[in-house]
């Protein structure tokens, strides 16, 4: 299984998505970065299905989704990590750094854990990997707007980072993302 | 009537996804998916569909290997590629393993449905963007600058190296194509002899620059 709030911090609730406003009839905003775009169209087509959320806004760089973000400040990017020009680990650092509320999912192809980290280091709280179902990227954008981590299957088991920003694994105690 | 069509890819968000928008388009069914070359050939002997959308850069078994065989096994299929891939040698080797079209990931979902039209008319559907390529190989082929596939692997022969160069063990390779250990070794020493290259990470490197495995990007 996903590590949803594994650790030591607040549980993931989905009381906590409805106490913020979001699925009340406002739904969770996301941008989507890839460079391709007929994943971007593929998930933009699966999310459209969910009524709590809403694809806001494409982009096809780590760039592009900087500016999505400045204009439309959405509540989660889906971040390709492995892009032409500005790459998503780079884009998620400053997306962070100028609207830390944003969350951050990672979604690669990408399982090493070099990468899962680098993403983890520039702020990312999700990490999801495109040879999972769409099941698992659903949980994890509902998990991350609760202030959770989500660490999709396949990662060799990492949950998140603690205080000190190392890796910990599944059992470990996590910090908030 | 629906045009059956299987998806073969081996990210499942990306097979989900498609499924999503091609079964939002009138006229068409998604009749199964496989997650690798060689799941899609025995799939597609059980479905038997009209269109294979085939990605190139696959596991076990390579798009292009993986179309060779399902055209062989069925004739007037149409397969249609969708890769990320943009080099000579997946492009032309699609084709010349019986491909009706070529397209990018990064084109959009309508190319495809375009693509999907245009096959099923039995014209071939080349992606304006993998043309170039295309036209510069066939000018290169035209000038005898480049001599075609010196590659002098047999089908089976591409088999082995793909599994070989993905990790698998001689036995595990046995097992997977239904062979002795012995006729693995034996397919192993003629790949080596015809390429003259005699160690795996030579191996290795002439199959990614054959496009017969790949880098997960």
């Amino acid at each position: 299984m996903p590590s949803t709030c594994a650790g030591t911090f607040v549980p993931y609730r989905y009381e906590r998505v409805l106490e913020s406003g979001k699925g009340k009839g406002l739904s969770i905003r996301i941008v989507i970065v890839d460079d391709h775009a007929s994943l971007r169209q593929s998930v933009c087509s699966l999310l459209r299905q969910e009524s709590d959320m809403e694809v806001v806004a494409e982009a096809e760089n780590g760039s592009e989704a900087l500016d999505r973000v400045v204009a439309l400040n959405p509540d989660v990017v889906l971040m390709d990590v492995r892009m032409p020009g500005m790459d998503g680990v780079e884009a998620t650092a400053a997306i962070r750094y100028s609207h830390p509320e944003v969350k951050v999912i990672a979604l690669s192809v990408h399982a090493d854990p070099s990468f899962v980290k680098g993403m983890i280091d520039a702020g990312a709280s999700g990490y999801v990997l495109k040879k999972r179902a769409f099941d698992e990227l659903k949980m994890a954008v509902r998990a991350v707007v609760s202030d959770c981590w989500f660490m999709g299957n396949g990662l060799g088991g990492i949950a998140g980072v603690d205080a000190n920003g190392e890796l910990v694994y599944e059992g470990g105690h996590l910090t908030a993302p | 009537m629906s045009v059956r069509i299987v998806l073969v890819d081996d990210h499942k968000i990306v097979r989900d996804g498609l499924r999503s928008l091609l079964e939002s388009e009138e006229e068409i069914e998604v009749v199964a998916e496989a997650e690798d070359g060689r799941q899609a050939v025995e799939t597609i002997r059980q479905s038997r569909p009209d269109i294979v959308i085939m990605d190139v850069g696959l596991p076990e078994l390579n798009g292009i290997d993986a179309t060779r065989q399902i055209v062989g096994v069925a004739p007037g299929i149409k397969v249609i590629a969708l890769s990320i891939h943009s080099d000579t040698q997946f492009v032309s080797g699609m084709f010349s393993a019986g491909a009706s079209a070529y397209l990018l990931k990064n084109s959009a979902f309508e190319e495809l449905v375009l693509a999907i039209s245009e096959v099923m008319t039995d014209q071939i559907y080349l992606s304006p963007r993998v043309a170039g390529v295309v036209v510069e190989d066939y000018v290169q082929h035209l000038s005898g600058i480049k001599s075609p596939d010196s590659g002098a692997l047999t089908e089976r022969e591409r088999e082995v190296l793909q599994l070989l160069v993905e990790g698998k063990a001689t036995g595990q390779v046995a097992h997977q194509l239904n062979v002795s250990p012995k006729t693995v070794a034996t397919h192993r020493q003629h790949i080596m002899d015809k390429l003259d290259i005699h160690n795996l990470p030579d191996l290795t490197k002439y199959a990614l620059r054959e496009g017969l495995t790949f880098l997960d990007e």
